[in-house]
């Protein structure tokens, strides 16, 4: 069946996939010049969030900082450092375009970087983003605060606002955006130092294989950051002078099958303040920096093939066991001290927590958390397929306004024969069950697939 | 070259409408066919067999948007190529691990034949990606028409990794019950 889904997931609408595509391809225009050889159009592939702008030398369809009409990436070499352009919306009128997240701030674009699920970064509220910008907003419509992500913003603590901003999401994850345009970088340390501060606020050193990144394996293993090879790394990566990426001759920064023929490690610089300086390290000393694409510093051979050398040989490594994001979820949201305790403390033999989510509500001003919106589980079944469950605790206010607007029973109508009257029988036999219980001013909802009217009911009553 | 352009050289039978195609797209559709079956040399032939494909179909098609109509060839014939492989070079594709995805809510070995009309099939599964919200919508086809990872997915639609596998697990969760609503049996 699952193949036969994903075939007929190949003859949707054409409108459809347009739009997704337009998508696509947008955030891969936004960072770091890809060059796919002479006068071949080209396109960038990305992963895992990568932001990468392409250039497409034969297409007058890209939306880009500084990108002509004729490809050219309008990125400038002088004394000075190497420039990169202020962002220029230039929608040509033939592509529905799409963006990645990003909004303007003081005439400068800010790119998504990302996403920090605990980290007090947010400092002062600067504005509130708009997220007016679509496909369809010509190009007058790239305005102040503008953007295709909406709601307040705030300087990074620590960090210059003019590099680098931040906003919060109901769930309490905080996302950083990086100014990548508008900027002259001479050498390494204009940005690994003066604007990351990268020596002085990391503490562990982490890397995985360019194919561990790409396929999403998380093989990363914990490098010794006291080690003289990352010591000696980072001085020559801040002496190192910047360089255009498109300038990286083709067979050495790229070829013209793959721009990841020569990528080869990725190194997670872990930050005091929670945020992670991500580098991708190619061959023959070529590093690029993941928030900032277009441009590169070429290492000497000695100090990159020390550390490369290392990596390959994991010397001194200890794979670093990442962490189950969704039991650290789980424990928040049971130790919620607003909705925690209307969580079911009943769970069915045999199923376990796949999702786990706190909503929160935020201050605009602060991004503080001023108290909880929605709490919401997620159950699957290991030896059941047909029984998987959810779990929602939210307020009475909230009822209606988060997708949920179905029938709800008073707690003193809770019992499973109530249930079992509101329970469906789908094709197949199976049961299915959505409803909710009013807790005072709490709401819990249920919705069940598999499950009895008993067993529905023993969760149901297990909220105390 | 506009996709016009280039389609009307299909119709003039000009080989210079293959020779654009490829300047144009090879690198779009390679990033497909890659998805699927992870492995260049194969991704290669798959494009190369998207060509012969489109010089054969046009005219009598004509279609607005090439890359669109290109990208759906390459994913089916990557998707067949898959297929005839053995199961040793079935490697971890994207495809393969979308298809491991959709094996927790649709296992394998109780679908009756006579339940998967491929029409009726095809025209559930279009309504119901209609029927998703707009970021559930991204999400759902840049997972499961493209293919990408959602590291990838979760980058061009602005959210985190484990929003977008939460958005990917409600949805299949629903495209369960819609299809059984339809009278699917699973």
């Amino acid at each position: 069946m699952k193949e036969r889904i994903l075939d007929s997931m190949g003859r949707i609408g054409d409108d459809l996939i347009e739009r997704v595509d337009a998508l696509r391809r947008k955030s891969r225009v936004k960072s770091g010049w890809i060059r796919w050889g002479a006068a071949a159009a080209c396109l960038c592939l990305i992963a895992g969030g990568a932001l990468l702008w392409s250039r497409q030398s034969n297409r007058g369809d890209v939306i880009s900082c500084g990108i002509d009409e004729a490809g050219n990436s309008g990125i400038v070499v002088s004394a000075d450092g190497v420039t990169i352009p202020k962002m220029n919306a230039s929608l040509s009128a033939n592509e529905a375009a799409d963006m990645i997240a990003f909004f303007i701030y003081q005439g400068n674009w800010y790119v998504q970087y990302e996403w920090i699920d605990d980290a007090d970064l947010v400092g002062e509220y600067l504005g509130t983003a708009t997220g007016l910008i679509d496909e369809w907003t010509p190009k007058d419509g790239y305005v102040e605060l503008a953007g295709s992500v909406k709601g307040p913003f705030y300087s990074v603590k620590g960090i210059d606002p003019g590099f680098m901003l931040c906003k919060k999401d109901e769930t309490g994850a905080v996302s950083t955006y990086i100014c990548d345009n508008g900027i002259t970088l001479r050498i390494g340390s204009d940005l690994y130092e003066d604007r990351l501060h990268l020596s002085e606020q990391y503490i562990a050193v982490q890397a995985e294989t360019r194919d561990s990144w790409y396929y999403g394996r998380s093989k990363v293993f914990q490098l010794d950051a006291d080690d003289k090879v990352i010591g000696e790394f980072i001085t020559q990566l801040d002496r190192a002078e910047f360089i255009p990426w498109e300038d990286v001759p083709a067979k050495e920064g790229m070829t013209s099958t793959s721009i990841y023929d020569t990528e080869i490690y990725h190194l997670y610089f872990k930050m005091k303040n929670g945020m992670t300086t991500h580098l991708r390290l190619y061959e023959h000393g070529y590093v690029r920096f993941q928030g900032l694409l277009s441009v590169c510093v070429q290492l000497p051979e000695e100090s990159f093939s020390a550390l490369t050398d290392a990596l390959k040989n994991q010397n001194g490594t200890e794979e670093v066991s990442v962490p189950n994001r969704t039991e650290i979820m789980l424990e928040k949201c049971r130790n919620d001290p607003e909705l925690g305790g209307y969580l079911p403390t009943f769970e069915v033999p045999g199923c376990t927590v796949l999702a786990a989510e706190t909503r929160y509500y935020l201050d605009p001003e602060t991004a503080a958390e001023t108290g909880t919106k929605e709490l919401h589980l997620e159950y699957t079944c290991d030896f059941n397929p047909n029984l998987y469950y959810s779990v929602t605790v939210t307020w009475r206010d909230e009822y209606g306004r988060n997708g949920w607007a179905g029938p709800m029973l008073e707690q003193t109508e809770l019992s499973a024969e109530a249930l079992a009257e509101r329970m469906g029988t789908k094709q197949n036999g199976v049961v299915t069950l959505h409803v909710g219980v009013w807790f005072g001013d709490v709401a819990v909802v249920l919705s069940a697939s598999g499950l009895d009217a008993w067993t529905a009911f023993q969760i149901l009553d297990s909220v105390r | 070259m506009e996709d016009e352009k280039i389609v009307a050289l299909y119709w003039q039978r000009s080989e210079d409408a293959i020779r654009e195609t490829a300047k144009k797209y090879e690198a779009y559709l390679t990033k497909i066919a890659r998805n699927v079956l992870f492995d260049r040399e194969d991704s290669e032939e798959c494009v190369n067999d998207t060509y012969l494909a489109a010089w054969n179909s046009m005219p009598e098609h004509r279609p607005g948007v090439l890359s669109t109509y290109l990208g759906k060839i390459t994913r089916q014939i990557s998707i067949d190529l898959f297929r005839k492989r053995n199961s040793a070079k079935r490697r971890a594709s994207e495809y393969a691990l979308s298809l491991a995805e959709l094996e927790d809510t649709f296992p394998d070995g109780e679908t009756p034949e006579q339940a998967l009309d491929a029409k009726l099939l095809d025209a559930a599964i279009g309504g119901f990606v209609r029927s998703l919200p707009e970021e559930a919508r991204r999400v759902f086809i840049g997972r499961y028409y493209f293919f990408d990872s959602v590291k990838t997915v979760a980058g061009y639609c602005g959210i985190s990794e484990a929003k977008t596998k939460s958005i990917l697990f409600r949805a299949r969760l629903k495209l369960r019950e819609h299809l059984e609503k339809e009278g699917f049996t699973l």
